[in-house]
């Protein structure tokens, strides 16, 4: 029950001072924060964008995916084959070994089975990377036109030079340099004696082909250049031959003058004609050659001293400065190191042999070649065995084993010939400069008889010709001292692939038949020997049976008696048993023939052509050799054999070698009748009936050796061995020896009534 | 008026150091850009409450920011309050760079 007691309070009393302070609320009055001024300088720099265009594209957006199929992964990866699986006991590195194992293995009864397995799956996997045949030639030559060799030949002079001194002066020389560089020396040099001509300018100029205004250089030299060379592995190195014999050396980095002359103590006595480097190893040596006929060798480092010098002496063994021949051009071919080619101002050429140990190999043969001073020499670059020569009217071209004559020659001309050379792409043709100004191209094998094509080159005479070695290009000299440079059409200077063997067999055939005409000339010769003999021989039984009929008539004007006259025949009809059908000398000339005609059966085209076999074989190319060279052998008329001996005189004149088995039958058959002629004088004084007056027997004024000692006095036909004195008999000789039996008859007729009044 | 201490008192050079440093994390060096003002207005107010508040005094704060592009343009705040002077502050930061100004102003209210 509450208790109304006291009321229970509680109260809560807090200070006012406990309070904290009072708020004191005060107006604070506005104050400023910021203050930022305009800034004009930024204000400067506000740019204000202007309307902006936007395009929206109200179409349904298409989207865009990209995925990639399941890809192949490509390994890339090598395969290196290596020999194994070769039992331990074979060593890989003796063949001898691996190949008997191999044998071994090919005898093994599985070796066919296995291998028959692996070739199909090898050959598989062999054949699945070869796509293409890397080795195949799917594409011809694509610059050749196939018609070319149609396209008509010709030779334009695209440029001329001339000779930069104010006097004109001929073109001695022009040598291309090596290696194709387009630059050219040309020497200019009167070579007829004029004094007001060696007062001229003596410069040589080097030219380069571009500028035609103005030479690069020159070569200077106390006396006309007649001929230079470019060194060929340095074509700063020129060596030149002088007109008063000396030999230069220039270089044409240093200047124009001459870095060596040779003193005149070793030089040529006279004009050096021509100079040529030749193979050796320091590539300095080179040699000269001269008119005074002799070849000196030298260094270019030291030209006050001769390496070698022999003298052009035409007799073989020999080498006499006196007999010497001057020299008018020389020939050096760099694949014949010791062997060099001269050609004389009397129209020989010489071969011969730098290294000749004695003088007799120096010379190897010598060519009796042109009537005149050879112009031009030189081998064909592709055949060296056979060389060009140019000279008085001709060209002729010669084998060297063909020693008599030349194998080709060209129908003469008006005019002389001044130059001429091979071209040096094309193995068949060759170019040849005239004196009226034109030049001449032949080719062997395009036309034989007449040139290829005829340039008018200029009104001047040419004087010197001189093909580049790449052919494309001919520089020409005049003798008013220009040079022209004459482009020759592509045909004339590419070869074809067939060209090589055809001019080969060209070449073959032509020297065949020059050797066979060689050994036929021999033959004519030795027979018109042995006639010349013969008749000697009945010249002196001539005399000796008039002696005898003078001693018998001068016996009956003393005795008044008729002195039968011995009868040197024997009592026998008299034969000329030399000139006989059984000739042995005709019999082996028919053997020769036949089996020549037989060896021409057998050895086809090549060697002796038909006609028509050639067309036929060779093509329209080779049309045939020149018609004025060809000879019909099967024509060949036996008969008129006989009648040759003066028309076989113009061949050469040299002396027979006896090699052949023809004329080595010829001496032994001839010696019989004059062997015979004493033998038969003596026996008559015993076989004939009537008595026969031994001072009558006397043998001819030489006796010859006794017929004892030639054992073919026994070899000759049983009729030779009856004696040939008897005149009368000469109605016996055969009707074979035309001129004989002229002669004979001639005799026969002169002497018949003396003859029937010794008879009686 | 003893009572009068530091707790109680707006110290006006704390606060701009605060608001100073938050402005300086926030915008830096970057160049004004329209699109990005408003959360740099927003990342510095909430920014400056943040460090106000680690000051553990017995205040309410009301946090203003400006931020207005450098382009040559005046511009110029004030404000007015009634409050108890002694204890309540205010306290303005000033802050540009390059680009911009940015304006804070912080009021500070004892309770």
């Amino acid at each position: 029950m509450a208790k109304e007691g006291p009321e229970l309070i509680y109260p809560y009393i807090k200070f006012r001072k406990d309070f904290g302070r009072q708020c004191q609320f005060l107006e604070d009055h506005g104050r400023t924060h910021i203050n930022i001024f305009p800034n004009k300088n930024f204000k400067k720099k506000v740019r204000r964008l202007g309307l902006v265009d936007k395009e929206v594209q109200a179409v349904p957006q298409p989207a865009e995916t990209e995925m990639n199929t399941i890809r192949a992964i490509y390994q890339d990866a090598g395969l290196y084959h290596d020999e194994g699986g070769w039992p331990k006991d074979v060593d890989l590195n003796e063949p001898d070994m691996v190949s008997r194992y191999r044998k071994k293995l090919e005898k093994d009864d599985q070796y066919l089975t296995s291998m028959l397995e692996m070739t199909t799956i090898t050959e598989r996997l062999i054949k699945q990377n070869n796509a293409l045949d890397i080795y195949g030639e799917f594409f011809g030559d694509p610059w050749k036109d196939p018609d070319t060799h149609k396209q008509p030949p010709y030779a334009h002079v695209i440029e001329v030079y001339r000779d930069f001194c104010a006097t004109r002066r001929p073109v001695s020389r022009i040598t291309w340099a090596p290696d194709n560089v387009g630059r050219v020396g040309i020497c200019h040099c009167p070579l007829e004696f004029d004094s007001k001509l060696r007062q001229q300018p003596t410069e040589a100029f080097l030219w380069d082909l571009e500028n035609s205004s103005r030479p690069e250089g020159l070569c200077r030299a106390g006396t006309h250049i007649v001929d230079m060379r470019y060194n060929p592995k340095d074509m700063h190195r020129i060596i030149g031959g002088c007109f008063d014999g000396s030999v230069c050396v220039w270089d044409a980095r240093v200047g124009a003058n001459a870095v060596d002359t040779s003193p005149f103590d070793c030089s040529h006595g006279d004009v050096c004609t021509g100079v040529m480097w030749i193979n050796s190893k320091t590539g300095t040596e080179f040699f000269s050659t001269g008119l005074d006929g002799q070849v000196i060798w030298w260094d270019d480092r030291k030209l006050n001293e001769v390496l070698e010098t022999t003298w052009l002496d035409p007799e073989k063994g020999q080498c006499r400065p006196d007999h010497a021949l001057g020299a008018s051009i020389l020939e050096y071919e760099h694949t014949l190191p010791t062997k060099f080619m001269v050609g004389t101002e009397t129209g020989q050429v010489m071969i011969m042999m730098r290294k000749g140990k004695t003088p007799n190999d120096k010379l190897v043969h010598v060519y009796k070649a042109h009537h005149g001073p050879i112009r031009g020499l030189q081998r064909n670059p592709t055949f060296i065995k056979n060389f060009l020569t140019v000279g008085d009217h001709t060209c002729r071209i010669f084998a060297e084993d063909c020693r008599e004559s030349s194998i080709l020659w060209t129908a003469p001309k008006n005019s002389l010939y001044s130059h001429g050379a091979w071209i040096p792409t094309r193995a068949s043709s060759f170019c040849c400069c005239r004196l009226d100004g034109n030049l001449d191209f032949w080719d062997m094998l395009m036309d034989p008889v007449r040139p290829h094509l005829v340039t008018r080159v200029c009104d001047d005479s040419l004087t010197t010709i001189a093909p580049s070695d790449n052919g494309k290009f001919v520089a020409v000299g005049t003798d008013q001292g220009y040079m022209s440079l004459v482009r020759l059409a592509e045909t004339m200077t590419t070869s074809e692939k067939i060209d090589k063997p055809v001019l080969a067999a060209v070449f073959e055939r032509e020297s065949r038949r020059e050797k066979v005409l060689e050994q036929r000339n021999r033959e004519i010769r030795l027979r018109k020997r042995d006639k010349e003999k013969v008749e000697a021989e009945k010249q002196r039984l001539e005399e000796a049976r008039k002696k005898q009929r003078e001693d018998a008539e001068a016996q009956e004007k003393e005795t008044g008696q008729k002195v039968p006259l011995p009868d040197l025949t024997g009592g026998k009809k008299f034969d000329i048993v030399y000139e006989t059908k059984t000739d042995p000398i005709i019999q082996a000339e028919r053997e020769f023939f036949q089996t020549l005609r037989q060896e021409m059966e057998s050895a086809g085209v090549n060697a002796f052509p038909d006609k028509k076999q050639v067309d036929k074989t060779e093509g329209s190319q080779e049309k045939s050799n020149p018609s004025q060279l060809t000879l019909d052998l099967d024509n060949i008329d036996l008969s008129g054999l006989l009648d040759d001996d003066e028309t076989g005189d113009k061949k050469g004149s040299k002396g027979s070698d006896g090699k052949s088995i023809e004329s080595a039958v010829i001496p032994e058959v001839a010696p019989p009748p004059k062997e015979q002629a004493p033998a038969a004088a003596q026996p008559p004084p015993v076989t004939p009936p009537p008595p026969p007056p031994p001072a009558v027997a006397q043998p001819p004024p030489e006796s010859p050796p006794p017929p004892e000692e030639q054992p073919s006095a026994e070899s000759p036909p049983p009729p030779e061995e009856q004696p040939p004195s008897e005149p009368p008999a000469a109605e016996a000789s055969e009707p074979e020896d035309n001129e004989g039996e002229l002669e004979e008859s001639d005799t026969a007729s002169g002497n018949p009534p003396e003859d029937a009044e010794g008879e009686e | 008026m003893d009572d009068f201490n530091e707790e109680t008192q707006f110290v006006a050079d704390e606060v701009s150091a605060i608001v100073k440093d938050t402005i300086e994390v926030i915008i830096g060096g970057q160049t004004y850009c329209n699109t990005k003002v408003s959360q740099w207005t927003s990342s510095v107010v909430e920014g400056c409450l943040v460090g106000l508040t680690q000051l553990q005094k017995p205040f309410k704060y009301i946090v203003n920011c400006t931020i207005m592009q450098k382009s040559g343009a005046g511009l110029h705040t004030a404000s007015s309050c009634f409050w108890d002077n002694a204890t309540d502050g205010c306290c303005t930061v000033r802050w540009e760079n390059k680009t911009l100004y940015c304006i804070v102003s912080v009021f500070g209210l004892a309770i």
